[in-house]
């Protein structure tokens, strides 16, 4: 049977420290503890950067060259603005027709309230 | 080709020439960039933002694209062309890595990299922010339009139908 590994690393072996008389008691046919190579790790970090760093300027180039051109061209933002002023007037005048009737609830408290004033 | 890390550099006078060169020679176009001004002599910090500011114009350069160009102000200043940062350990974590050896397999990324970053410079920058900024102005404009007319709608709704309205309102 193959001996199990236990792998350290810097931060683990910092909590270890002051146990080294212990760790040299450990059954030589338990388990192997190696030191794990920050090496291998740190090596992608500029690699995996790199890739992130790829991408976003992929998609900032992507955005200028493909989807504001087109956005400049067809902008609906105007003309929705545009209508929605229209809308906007139109459902004032509507409230405002609405409010004046005279059986309005508006009218109504206005009433009712220079009743209990006066 | 450098790593696009974040880089250093002290600005010391307000002579725009001067400082054009500083940044042609920093090649600030092709990598993150933090400015402090520790060590302006009798200068306002101001006027040394201002002259960065127009050396930027000059040399045709954009404080926010390909990469961004910080300045490390403490109080923090009027202006809203370069973005701000209090120390030069406070800029994005995604640029602060430690300068290595590039290798074979990171150097094709690199190479990428710089291209992308290249074709990024070569857009009107200037123009298409200036759009940014008015389209952006324009969708806040049409939001609050829309928030009017869904508040006339509810009201009209509430008008035409009281006791709906009154039934919901007492629940």
């Amino acid at each position: 049977m193959s001996k199990k590994k236990i792998f350290l690393n810097d931060q683990k072996k910092k909590d270890l420290e002051g146990f080294e008389d212990i760790l040299d008691l450990i059954d030589p046919d338990g388990p192997d503890i190696q030191n794990v190579k920050n090496q291998q790790i740190e090596d992608y970090e500029i690699y995996d950067f790199l890739e992130k760093e790829n991408l976003r300027l992929e998609k900032i180039d992507q955005f200028l060259t493909t989807h504001l051109p087109i956005d400049k061209k067809h902008s609906q933002t105007k003309k929705l603005i545009e209508k929605e002023r229209k809308d906007v007037a139109l459902l004032r005048e509507e409230l405002v027709s609405a409010c004046a009737q005279e059986d309005s609830g508006i009218n109504y408290y206005l009433g009712e309230i220079f009743r209990n004033t006066f | 080709m450098r790593l696009p890390l974040l880089q250093k550099i002290e600005i010391e006078t307000k002579d725009i020439d001067e400082i054009c060169l500083i940044l042609k020679r920093n090649n600030v176009s092709s990598c993150p960039t933090v400015l402090v001004f520790d060590h302006l002599k009798d200068i306002p910090l101001r006027e040394a933002v201002k002259a960065c500011q127009k050396a930027f114009e000059v040399s045709e350069l954009n404080p926010l694209l390909p990469y961004p160009t910080y300045i490390v102000t403490q109080m923090g200043i009027e202006q809203r062309y370069f973005p701000e940062i209090k120390d030069t350990t406070s800029g994005p974590k995604h640029f602060r890595k430690k300068i290595k050896k590039v290798k074979k397999r990171e150097a094709t990324l690199l190479s990428k990299a710089t291209t992308y970053s290249e074709r990024i410079h070569n857009h009107n920058l200037v123009e298409d922010l200036s759009y940014l900024s008015r389209k952006a102005r324009d969708n806040k404009a049409l939001k609050k339009l829309c928030c009017e007319k869904s508040f006339y709608l509810n009201l009209l709704e509430d008008l035409k139908n009281p006791s709906q309205s009154g039934g919901e309102n007492n629940e």
